[in-house]
């Protein structure tokens, strides 16, 4: 398994490394360049120039590339010729209120996700499978800057029962962080919910009608052992895949909520930067974006080898 | 309840699915008894019912299906429990194994978890006590490896192995009867003849009745005591294995014969005979033998009505449902 894992790795090494190309020469195809920003500041041309020069911005994209990726393979990022900060500060404030962000609406979406496409499994064409379906495609067609405003308006602005957005750091108290952080991750979470209760029906009720299902019932075993032992099981394979692969919707949802809710998150990083053509942030933000989807991608597969153990490579087969 | 009394008697079981293009009857009228420590061989091609009759007796059939009629054990009738009843009885006194034990064992389950669920749910046994069970259990199988494949998946068995541990999970809690659907059909020649050894060995020694449902009549000539002849959801024949060999008593029956390969068998002909036609599916009560459309004796009378089950040749417990008093040629009955 373990070999598994490491040809995994490597390859998750050789896409990151793509990535940075595709990530470079996508933030210098953007229009304009920080010379547009800054000369908000300065008009003296004399002193934009040395400015550019400071910071390379003035050598040949090839060569800029190779500095930057140098620069990335030992750990520095480059500093924001915007605030002066270096990118890796920057980014390190951020990555945690993203990464909880994240993580809630994950959570989230699996507690709501996998017990209703069970639950509408478990009684297909029922009115429960009915109601949790039509409520999945409801979720799904929601985008998220839409569901995130009508959200606010709800639960901040008429009923007062939670934060319009903003955010408050777990150091100051787990109970404003998570009223602060509740209408974002709910948004967020709710479309991937929507995916995984679909994906948990289809797996479930193709699960309740195997073989060892049948087995499971002619054993005796109760009913809630054969639905969330011997049937979910085998669907959470399925599932596991699933999430993985929507976990870069996800990322991409981050963008907006974090905008939608105001919370300093490395989705709004990334747009302030895009405004302001910082090219460092810019790239130093989308290249921890990317290497988070292929780090989210390299875990799906490990889990998926850990759940489903026909991947395991071990050797004791045997003979009667 | 005394030694003469059944230990499973099947009474009057219907099964019928109610179909996009109506009504399917799939089992009509079958009606039979076990007695404790026998074998009782439900013979029949594919769609003649008999797996469906076996599955009702544990309340398995598959969602979708009526179906009538009693299931007697211990004076219970099964098909009046309830739910959790059903549950106290499958795997306990009732068990059941498969005919595909590749796809009737969990893939994500290790095999001795799926063999120490059936104890800790029946008797209650700590995990300590279950897993000694089990390796009792995978010696009383022969499960070669033994206490190694505790921890092995399914798919790391070979089919005979998965077998034994589907054997090993029904006959866990001793039961009174154990239900074997094709138990050797998915698997080689020699594995087959290695299980029925296993089979035949574990009903000495457990003392548990045996209804063993099979198309390979070879598996229940060296197996079952009395065997009954299914076809079309209907019994055709029953009778104690070796009268049903020497002479079967319904056209059928005489025509599954044909179509054995027989080793032993002194005519010159090797050729093995087909019975023309298949299974027909009813989409009612037949106003006619099910059998007739295929049967190479049918007369007028054959199709007035299905005739009953009625005793043929000298012994009371041979049984056929067929108008015939003799089968004219039994050896080459179907041409």
């Amino acid at each position: 398994m373990s070999w598994v894992i490491a040809r995994r790795a490597v390859i998750a090494l050789v896409t990151l490394l793509l990535a940075t190309v595709v990530v470079f020469a996508a933030v210098h195809a953007l229009p304009g360049g920080p010379t547009t920003a800054l000369s908000a500041d300065s008009t003296d041309p004399a002193a934009l120039a040395a400015t550019m020069h400071v910071y390379g911005f003035d050598k040949p994209l090839p060569v800029q590339y190779g500095r930057w990726l140098g620069q990335v393979l030992s750990g520095q990022l480059g500093t924001s010729p915007i605030t002066d900060i270096p990118v890796s500060t920057q980014l390190e404030q951020r990555l945690p209120i993203t990464l909880e962000l994240a993580v809630l609406s994950l959570l989230f979406a699996i507690a709501i996700g996998v017990p209703a496409g069970v639950a509408a499994a478990v009684r297909p064409g029922r009115v429960i499978d009915w109601v949790a379906s039509a409520v999945a495609l409801g979720g799904l067609s929601l985008p998220h800057f839409w569901f995130g405003i009508l959200a606010i308006l709800i639960f901040a602005v008429h009923l007062h029962v939670l934060p319009s957005g903003g955010f408050v750091p777990l150091a100051n108290g787990l109970g404003g962080n998570l009223e602060h952080m509740a209408m974002p991750a709910i948004v967020l979470g709710t479309g991937l919910a929507a995916v995984i209760m679909r994906q948990t029906r289809a797996a479930m009720i193709e699960a309740l009608g195997a073989d060892y299902v049948r087995t499971a019932r002619a054993k005796g075993m109760r009913e809630w052992q054969v639905i969330w032992v011997h049937a979910l099981r085998n669907s959470l394979m399925i599932v596991v895949t699933v999430v993985g692969l929507q976990l870069g919707g996800l990322i991409a949802g981050i963008v907006t909520v974090e905008e939608v809710f105001n919370i300093p998150g490395i989705g709004q990083l990334t747009l302030e930067s895009v405004y302001q053509r910082d090219y460092p942030t810019l790239q130093g933000a989308v290249l921890l974006t990317a290497a988070g989807y292929i780090i989210v991608n390299l875990l799906t597969d490990v889990c998926y080898t850990l759940i489903n153990p026909r991947l395991r490579v071990t050797a004791t087969r045997g003979t009667t | 309840m005394s030694d003469n009394d059944p230990v499973l008697r099947i009474e009057d079981l219907l099964v019928r699915f109610n179909t996009r293009r109506g009504p399917l009857l799939a089992v009509s009228g079958v009606s039979l008894a076990l007695e404790a420590n026998e074998v009782v061989g439900l013979v029949g091609e594919s769609g003649s019912g008999k797996t469906l009759t076996g599955l009702s007796v544990l309340g398995l059939e598959p969602p979708g299906a009526t179906v009538g009629g009693h299931v007697w054990f211990r004076g219970e009738d099964l098909r009046a429990a309830s739910h959790r009843r059903l549950g106290e009885v499958r795997g306990a006194s009732i068990a059941m194994i498969f005919q595909e034990p590749m796809t009737a064992l969990n893939p994500s389950l290790t095999v001795g978890t799926q063999v120490s669920e059936v104890v800790r749910r029946h008797q209650g046994l700590s995990r300590q006590a279950a897993r000694a069970r089990v390796l009792d259990l995978f010696d009383l199988v022969r499960l070669p490896g033994g206490a190694r494949h505790l921890r092995s998946y399914p798919h790391q068995l070979s089919g005979g192995m998965r077998q034994r541990v589907m054997i090993a999970m029904a006959i866990a809690c001793g039961p009174a009867v154990l239900i074997a659907d094709e138990p050797t059909t998915a698997l080689d020649p020699t594995i087959q003849a290695q299980i029925i050894g296993l089979l035949r060995d574990l009903r000495a020694t457990l003392g548990m009745a045996v209804l063993l449902i099979t198309h390979n009549l070879a598996v229940v000539r060296g197996l079952a005591d009395r065997v009954l002849v299914m076809y079309a959801g209907h019994l055709l024949e029953e009778a104690p294995t070796d009268d049903l060999y020497a002479a079967p008593g319904h056209p059928y029956t005489a025509g599954l014969l044909g179509a054995v390969p027989r080793p032993d068998s002194d005519r010159d002909t090797r050729r093995l005979t087909p019975i023309p036609g298949q299974v027909p599916l009813l989409r009612g009560e037949p106003e006619h033998c099910v059998f007739s459309p295929r049967c190479p004796y049918a007369e007028s009378r054959c199709l007035t009505a299905q005739p009953p089950l009625r005793p043929v040749g000298p012994a009371r417990s041979h049984l056929a449902a067929c108008v015939l008093d003799r089968i004219p040629d039994p050896a080459g009955a179907a041409l």
